[in-house]
């Protein structure tokens, strides 16, 4: 794979089961390359299970199937030959909850890409991971210290320092900041405007107004089905399908 | 779901209706002040118009709060934001009908130089006009604005034809130049009271599917 330049992802038809359950239908749509995209819908619309189905997350749920094509750089990801490890290194995941390992705050940075071999100046990745997520002020004279120690903001921050210090294309964030309180907020939405310059990133959130706020493009599931798919501007200024209407404004849902 | 919501869309609407009621009733007091020179009457519509004033600023506020408060989207912000539009021209339309009450009351002591047929006839098509257009804005009906907004021909009609009347007695008698001009005026502030409840339809229309038209 020519992993030079950052991609997108196109989908193809994605089904998602668990056992007997048809979680996901028949879902086609592709995510742009440096472009956020917003995945919107009520809670158990299937949005949270696509996001785990990118990086082949899923896989670790013995019941659940994904059928179709989720293509990176012209490769199916779930092609038989492909190394579902080496996936979630190509599409780093960020969680709802902060998750910093017991550990200090320069090690959480350095471990992924400790254990993918990184050959170069491990200090300087370090560095440059922090400082690309707006942390470095705040933690530059405790790197050694407790990463639990910081608050939650800053830890879901050190956690996207982590998870670009592995070097991925995309990012996918299931409700980043949904544990965060307003100020931690606006500083992982703005670290998204920055991030977006560098990186495709799919954002699971259940807030309408920051899913109008950071994303370009939204996408309304219902019962995992894909309701909508387009421009937030058009999916918030006149939507096609009354069913987006009546979510977003929050009619329903 | 968001009942608080919906109820404050509703109340907006019953605001903007309210305040069409009462700049409607201004105009057809402003006609029948100027049809039987009544300057009481027309003194009267001069007052009412602080009400029509007072409920453009309140829609406002409310409008902007509904927006900073509940941020809506899709239809609903395009109906607020045409809320907030449209609610300028009802109070320019308020207006216009205390310049036809104000001509009433000047011209109250004066013996006209001609029937005034056709500038009643203005003031209640803007009646109407207005009246529809905001009916229009409130309920969502593209037809009723297209038609209303159509309705502006038949009163760039009747300006022509008061002016080319005022005209003739001018050109007559000079005398009828100094009434003739101030009925000219009217006429024009009427067919701009038309032009604005265009406007008014132009925003029912773009609440309604977010496009910009132009009659």
């Amino acid at each position: 794979m020519n992993l030079d330049n950052t991609a997108g992802l196109d989908l193809k038809n994605v089904n998602i089961h668990y056992g007997d359950f048809h979680a996901v239908h028949e879902l086609s749509m592709d995510f742009q390359s440096r472009e956020i995209t917003a995945l919107i819908g009520p809670s158990g619309c299937g949005k949270s299970t696509l996001l785990r189905s990118l990086n082949r997350m899923n896989d670790l749920i013995p019941s659940a199937k994904t059928t179709g094509e989720i293509v990176f750089h012209g490769k199916n990801v779930y092609d038989t030959d492909v190394d579902p490890v080496q996936v979630r290194r190509w599409i780093g995941m960020v969680f709802q909850k902060p998750n910093p390992f017991p550990k200090s705050i320069f090690e959480n940075v350095a471990w992924g890409a400790r254990i993918n071999g990184y050959k170069g100046d491990m200090e300087e990745l370090v560095v440059t991971s922090i400082q690309r997520v707006a942390l470095w002020d705040e933690v530059k004279d405790k790197l050694q210290k407790p990463a639990l120690a910081l608050s939650g903001g800053q830890q879901q921050r050190l956690c996207i320092a982590r998870t670009i210090a592995v070097q991925p294309q995309i990012i996918l964030m299931d409700e980043p900041t949904s544990a965060l309180d307003p100020i931690s907020t606006a500083k992982i939405e703005d670290l998204l405007d920055e991030l977006k310059k560098s990186y495709t990133i799919i954002i699971v959130t259940h807030n309408m107004q920051q899913a109008g706020r950071v994303s370009d493009k939204s996408a309304f599931m219902l019962t995992g089905v894909l309701e909508e798919f387009g421009t937030t501007n058009e999916i918030f200024f006149n939507p096609k399908n009354p069913k987006t209407e009546a979510y977003i404004s929050g009619r329903f849902g | 779901m968001r009942d608080h919501f919906t109820q404050e869309i509703g109340s907006i609407n019953q605001d903007m209706l309210k305040m069409s009621v009462i700049i409607e009733e201004n105009i057809r007091k402003a006609c029948k002040a100027l049809v039987t020179q009544d300057a009481k009457l027309a003194k009267e519509v001069m007052s009412d118009d602080e009400k029509v004033n007072e409920l453009e600023l309140s829609i406002t506020d409310r409008c902007v709060l509904f927006i900073a408060k509940e941020q809506p989207v899709a239809s609903d912000l395009r109906h607020i934001v045409a809320c907030l539009k449209a609610v300028s021209d009802m109070e320019r339309i308020g207006d216009y009908a205390v310049h036809a009450a104000r001509r009433a009351k000047d011209l109250a002591d004066e013996k006209y130089i001609k029937p005034l047929i056709d500038l009643p006839k203005m003031l209640t098509l803007g009646e109407e006009m207005c009246r529809d257009a905001v009916l229009a804005l409130v309920n969502g009906d593209t037809a009723l604005a297209r038609s209303t907004a159509a309705r502006d021909q038949e009163m760039d009609s009747l300006n022509k034809q008061v002016n080319r009347d005022l005209l003739a007695l001018m050109l007559d008698d000079k005398d009828n130049i100094k009434q003739g001009t101030r009925l000219q005026f009217l006429s024009r502030f009427l067919e701009r009271m038309g032009d604005h409840a265009v406007t008014i339809c132009s925003w029912a229309l773009y609440s309604i599917d977010g496009r910009h038209e132009e009659f």
